[in-house]
């Protein structure tokens, strides 16, 4: 046992920081893991004789490192399905938190994302398509019940009765849909990529949104404008698609390859 | 096998990261491992770039991925050498990359120098 590593043992900082480095993802910690430690007893060696608030100081720094290095860490070994769920997720909770009138929407948006991520995690199983589909369908629903719940009760105490089975069943049949016809559908328009998708699922769900303004369920000035953002955006992501794919079509040019390795 | 001239130019990579450029930048000494590495950085910069373990490895990760650096196996002797270090050497995309870099912030100094931004070295 070298010198850094008696010193890191006996004042404990090595257990601390292996249970921290547990954190990360499964891929980047079995290739990282045991040099971030050897760093890791290598640096609390040194500072370990400066005393107390150079320690405190060395943690600081290092708990600082792990929060601003985590998140990224876990979001490049995400598949894009789930990382597009996630930044809509992101989305979802700003939505709640900026302004109760985009609710719907939030609530919305987040259960087709929390269905999509499921979705994502059951598909490698061994469990097949049918028993898959509907783990995810029910684990969305879930997600639906529990976020309306969230709504109801902690954030719009007694007021808020604008859900119901409709609301579940439209988003249970848009999920199935985009589930169902989007492996085809790739095939048959290879422009349509999955953040385009999901704006289609996204607009469907505005659309039913103001489908409900329109019947009087709710008044909804911030919804028609989230409405109108989601449209333009959706439409400039499908034609650039569409674009993308003719301009390659003619390879014209050729797209920076960060993955490609010197000969 | 893909060849050297599939690589995308260096310039369509700029700027990059201050902790890219520093690892890439310790590097252009030779072969090191990460805790040289960041030493090296610490010191180069008079302790402004402070990188944590996680930084400095999630930095080498992408660098491996985008063919910056390579990972090395020559290991030094035995009494000197830990088996859980890992060496990192720059590659030849890597050095374009950064001397692409080097340049353009050569540039900017040279223009700050101009318009008396800075005084003349």
């Amino acid at each position: 046992m070298s010198n850094q590593q008696i010193l890191a043992h006996e004042s404990g900082a090595d257990r601390w920081y292996c249970g921290l480095i547990k954190l990360y993802p499964g891929a980047f910690r079995e290739r990282y893991a045991t040099e971030m430690l050897r760093i890791f007893e290598e640096s609390w060696s040194r500072v370990s004789d400066r005393g107390a608030i150079a320690r405190w100081r060395y943690w600081l720094h290092v708990l600082f490192d792990l929060i601003r290095t985590l998140p990224g860490e876990w979001l490049a070994a995400m598949p894009l399905p789930t990382k597009v769920s996630s930044l809509v997720i992101g989305i979802a909770v700003s939505l709640c938190v900026i302004d109760h009138q985009w609710l719907t929407i939030a609530i919305w948006l987040f259960s087709c994302a929390f269905m999509t991520v499921c979705w994502t995690l059951i598909r490698p199983s061994r469990l097949g398509l049918v028993p898959s589909l509907l783990l995810a369908g029910a684990l969305g629903w879930s997600g639906f019940w529990i976020t309306n719940l969230l709504a109801k009760f902690i954030i719009l105490g007694s007021h808020y009765h604008r859900t119901n089975t409709a609301d579940h069943l439209s988003v249970m049949v848009a999920m199935f849909v985009v589930l169902f016809c989007k492996e085809p559908f790739k095939a048959r328009y290879p422009g349509w990529t999955s953040r385009s998708i999901l704006s289609a699922l996204c607009m469907i769900g505005i659309v039913l949104a103001q489908l409900k303004i329109i019947s009087g369920g709710t008044n909804g000035a911030g919804t028609q404008i989230v409405m109108a953002s989601f449209l333009f955006s959706t439409s400039v992501s499908i034609v650039t698609g569409q674009l993308a794919v003719i301009w390659r079509s003619q390879d014209h040019v050729r797209k920076p390859d960060f993955k490609t390795r010197p000969a | 096998m893909k060849t050297a001239n599939a690589l995308p130019d260096p310039e369509t990579l700029l700027p990059l990261t201050p902790a890219v450029f520093n690892i890439l930048l310790a590097l252009a000494e030779g072969e090191k491992h990460g805790y040289a590495i960041m030493c090296d950085v610490e010191e180069a910069t008079d302790g402004s770039v402070r990188m944590g373990p996680g930084t400095l490895y999630g930095s080498l990760d992408r660098m491996l991925k985008a063919g910056l650096i390579e990972e090395s196996e020559n290991r030094p002797i035995e009494a000197q050498d830990d088996e859980r270090r890992r060496y990192y050497r720059l590659s030849e995309f890597g050095l374009r990359l950064l001397k692409a870099e080097a340049s353009r912030l050569s540039k900017a100094v040279r223009l700050a120098r101009a318009r008396k931004i800075l005084s003349p070295a």
